[in-house]
């Protein structure tokens, strides 16, 4: 019986110790936290070409250059074809089946004649990123045309305010775009006078990448 | 016990490290190009000689109506003229090889001062418009003008045979396009020795180079 009340009493001071330790008094601040993440994001908005004419009445070249929107409509030309003209020569960049592809296509090439195939992407993302460009390709003609500085890939800034205005290719990839910036992508090709070019067919794959601007890609 | 702790530690380090390497924010725009380049050819269509009748007699026909006759002109084409004789004595055959790009033409009982002349008919077989760059008559390279060019075949300081080639450089000619005419005259001069009379050869390349390459660098 004296040990039933030991035990009770030890349950009693037990309780009571808790009770101190929850009796000061508290006040809290709580912290409620959101991060909203920025984002990286490339679309191409715009899509051009050239077509290389011969004006039968002058024997001259005709180059024209346009620019379409992703619905066909052109927004902008450098000229009209020649009345008397044949088209002999042509490439142009259309979307692809696939969201965020582009088909490039250069047709019937020929020597001494650059011949540009270009889009223009617009950077919505809210991180500003390096744009870069890599080319891979299976045909040795074409992989030598790469390495030679015959063809590749240049790119630069545009002012889209109050239309395309037309702008030469002036750096390579890569490019730093900030949010809302649009940039032109050429993917041009020049064929040397050399009788090996005649009559080839190539393909290529090409990746134009926008990475964080703060990570340099090894 | 302690080592399988530092190693696992270790293990998440590595992984952590990995994991900060492809953490870099990116958004990706693929392109598929594809490239046909352009060809450049030509080739001879059909081909006339002025005089290719032969004889019915071997030796010659003589009093023959004037469309049978043989032709003469003057050394060095004089007068830019030619005319008919009053026999049929020589002729001459051509014949065009299977791929379009060598003409065989043969003087058959040939004799000084015999005239025939040669029209050839080309047309663009290729993809891109061409234009006369230059003839090699004789090893001689011609880009201009009218070459007039003499063989010394026996090589014994006198002129045998003379050849005039006519006109046509930077002529252009555009895929499917009607033929181009192309003409040159020949003409056995009096020193021509007879036993080579009969084995009259000659050679003439003609060099063509996609429009906007006219004229190709000396």
């Amino acid at each position: 019986m004296k040990k039933i009340g030991l035990l009770s009493l030890a349950l009693v001071l037990a309780l009571g110790t808790l009770g101190v330790a929850y009796a000061h008094w508290t006040d809290t601040i709580t912290i409620e936290g959101t991060v909203n993440t920025g984002s990286v994001d490339i679309n191409v908005e715009y899509y051009s070409g050239t077509d290389i004419y011969k004006d039968v009445s002058n024997d001259g070249i005709v180059v024209v250059k346009w620019v379409k929107d992703a619905t066909g409509q052109i927004i902008w030309s450098n000229g009209t074809p020649p009345a008397n003209g044949i088209l002999v020569a042509w490439a142009c960049a259309e979307p692809g089946e696939e969201n965020d592809t582009v088909v490039v296509t250069y047709n019937n090439t020929f020597p001494c004649q650059n011949l540009t195939a270009d889009f223009i992407v617009h950077y919505t993302g809210t991180v500003p990123a390096h744009v870069y460009a890599e080319i891979d390709t299976d045909d040795p003609w074409l992989e030598g045309l790469w390495n030679s500085g015959d063809a590749g890939v240049y790119g630069a800034l545009v002012d889209m305010e109050g239309g395309y205005q037309f702008i030469e290719p002036i750096e390579q990839l890569p490019i730093q775009m900030h949010y809302c910036d649009y940039a032109k992508v050429w993917l041009w090709l020049h064929l040397p006078q050399d009788d090996a070019y005649m009559n080839l067919t190539g393909s290529f794959n090409a990746t134009i990448t926008a990475v964080q601007w703060n990570y340099t890609p090894e | 016990m302690k080592r399988i702790g530092l190693l696992c530690l270790a293990l998440v380090l590595a992984l952590g490290t990995l994991g900060i390497g492809y953490a870099h924010w990116m958004d990706t725009i693929y392109i598929e190009g594809q490239v046909t380049t352009g060809s450049l050819c030509w080739e001879l269509t059909d081909c006339d000689l002025k005089d290719e009748i032969p004889p019915t007699n071997p030796g010659g026909d003589a009093d023959v109506p004037e469309y049978l006759a043989d032709y003469t002109c003057n050394n060095g084409f004089a007068g830019d003229n030619y005319w008919r004789l009053d026999k049929n004595v020589a002729w001459g055959t051509q014949n065009i090889s299977a791929d379009g790009k060598t003409i065989t033409v043969t003087l058959n009982n040939a004799y000084p001062c015999y005239f025939n002349g040669l029209t050839i008919y080309v047309k663009n077989c290729g993809t891109v418009p061409m234009k006369i760059d230059h003839v090699v008559i004789n090893g001689q390279t011609y880009t201009g003008g009218v070459p007039y060019v003499q063989y010394d075949f026996n090589g014994d300081g006198a002129f045998d045979f003379e050849l005039s080639y006519k006109d046509n450089f930077g002529a252009q000619l555009d895929p499917g396009e009607d033929p181009l005419e192309i003409s040159m005259w020949m003409h056995v001069l009096q020193p021509c020795p007879q036993s080579q009379l009969d084995t009259l050869t000659f050679n003439i390349t003609l060099v063509a180079v996609q429009w906007n390459g006219y004229p190709l660098p000396g």
